[in-house]
């Protein structure tokens, strides 16, 4: 969960609000703050809905979601079918992957969730990319909400509209859209309860169950430029990135005994991760159903997982994936200038 | 430097497993590329890791208790001569599935050499997953790495 720099990021806040001309998104801007900040201080349950829309599909999720702040979390999949009574246990920066049926945790770590400086990074090209906007207030799931519009500064376009609980400040809708106006992605809450922390048995593991470790995400860095330098072959950046987006961190892990660089760049909502090994090997899309494109005139394979993307290419040196919520068209600009 | 410090056994399971600092990460990976005794510990480590995790999988489907031991113990008292033994090897009876074994050995063998490259290569979800869980930084997102960690295969 969120968990910014309080103070710091809080006096940012008040520099931007006292701009010429800003006053009137004072308001927005606080809300935004206080909404990003919300579940480190709150906590709640209730169900969500999460649906992601892609060109040609859907991927959606249902879960029971109990939360206690700041950072330990349950959710309990009802849909879809193949995921149903599953569970997801977050502690900090370890998660539980509960399958019942399988009588199977499967543990898994991720470092990135203590990445303060992202955190911070990301939050302040959000303040830099996007102007908050209020619309109004009404009534969602019986509490009073504030509704509010993340608007971009290069486009004008809504990319994100916010219903923020009132009293809480805990967003309890979030909607998606991509540029050409169309919703990504929608998250939502039903029957939210905030009545107080769940004690510590809700985030306990089930005995009996066999544990299996699952991916471990490590320490990501963020000085982009020392990594690609440390990589370990010729790594390159992009030279062309969609108006907003700036490298805000990334890693190196060992990936099947292929040493890989991943570098995620951000506009403060949207995301692009690229992906560079020396892999002779390739890359596994039998998951997927992909179709054939060009990157500069090379071979390359395309395929989405509701709104988000994946490109993949060669060139004489290296293998390339780029995955994030762009179009086809997007990423092909960007693969095309590395 | 490289040749005479060697890495220490824990922070090479920790290289193995990506938990090192990108800083440190990246000097292991440099003496490796130099090192042969700590190259070789590390394909061991690699090498142990996967039987583990491939122990853990196949854990769930455990044979019932004691019939591996009433296997040995019945292949323990049928004792034969070592002529006999070969006689029966001659058996139509076992000569014939015998070469038929050989033969699908052989077939599968080779489909499987074929296969390796395609076998090594790195899923797609790998890359998703990773942009997931960098993405868990940036404002509003839920947290969460569900869809594709719950369906995946932790072998991968």
């Amino acid at each position: 969960m969120r968990r910014v720099r309080l103070a710091a990021l809080a006096a940012l806040g008040t520099a931007f609000s006292c701009c010429p001309g800003a006053a009137s998104a004072e308001p927005a801007d606080a809300l935004v703050f206080d909404a990003i900040s919300a579940p480190a201080s709150v906590s709640f349950e209730g169900l969500v809905e999460d649906v992601r829309l892609g060109r040609s599909g859907a991927v959606v999720s249902i879960y029971r979601i109990e939360h206690r702040a700041p950072d330990a979390t349950e959710r309990t999949f009802t849909a879809p079918a193949a995921e149903r009574g599953q569970e997801l246990i977050t502690r900090g920066k370890d998660t539980y992957a509960v399958d019942p049926a399988a009588r199977r945790i499967v543990e898994s770590a991720n470092a990135a969730a203590d990445d303060q400086v992202a955190f911070d990074d990301n939050y302040i090209l959000l303040r830099a990319n996007y102007r908050a906007a209020v619309r109004g207030s009404e009534s969602f799931d019986g509490r009073q909400c504030d509704v509010v519009a993340l608007n971009n500064k290069y486009t004008n376009h809504t990319t994100m509209l916010l219903r923020i609980d009132r009293q809480t400040k805990l967003v309890l809708e979030k909607q998606q859209f991509a540029s050409d106006g169309s919703m990504v992605s929608e998250v939502r809450f039903e029957s939210v309860r905030f009545e107080g922390a769940p004690p510590d048995s809700d985030f306990a593991l089930p005995a009996g169950f066999v544990h299996v470790a699952g991916p471990s995400f490590g320490v990501p860095d963020d000085n982009v430029t020392n990594l690609i330098a440390s990589a370990g072959f010729s790594a390159r950046g992009p030279k062309f990135l969609p108006d907003g987006f700036s490298p805000v961190e990334g890693k190196v892990a060992t990936v099947k005994g292929v040493r890989t660089l991943h570098l995620l760049y951000s506009d403060g909502i949207r995301t692009i991760s690229l992906f560079e090994n020396p892999s002779p090997t390739g890359l596994d899309m039998q998951r997927f159903h992909s179709e054939p494109t060009t990157v500069s005139g090379r071979d390359a394979q395309y395929a989405e997982t509701g709104p988000t993307t994946l490109l993949t290419w060669n060139d004489t040196a290296l293998h390339y994936v780029l995955v994030g919520d762009l179009s086809l068209e997007e990423l092909q600009r960007i693969a095309a200038s590395i | 430097m490289i040749e005479r410090e060697h890495i220490a056994p824990e922070e090479l399971i920790d290289y193995v497993h990506g938990e090192l600092a990108p800083a440190d990460d990246a000097r292991v990976y440099a003496h490796l590329s130099a090192c042969t005794s700590c190259s070789e510990a590390h394909e061991g480590e690699t090498q142990l890791t996967e039987i583990l995790r491939e122990h853990a999988r196949l854990s769930e489907r455990e044979m019932p208790p004691g019939l591996a031991d009433g296997i040995y113990a019945a292949i323990r008292e049928r004792r034969i001569s070592p002529w006999h033994r070969f006689a029966e090897l001659l058996r139509p009876a076992v000569l014939v599935p015998s070469a038929a074994a050989v033969a699908i050995a052989l077939y599968f063998g080779i489909v499987s050499t074929q296969g390796t490259a395609h076998a090594n290569a790195i899923d797609a979800t790998y890359y998703l997953e990773d942009h997931a869980v960098l993405g868990t930084t940036v404002p509003f997102d839920d947290g969460s790495i569900a869809p594709t960690m719950l369906t995946s295969d932790e072998t991968r």
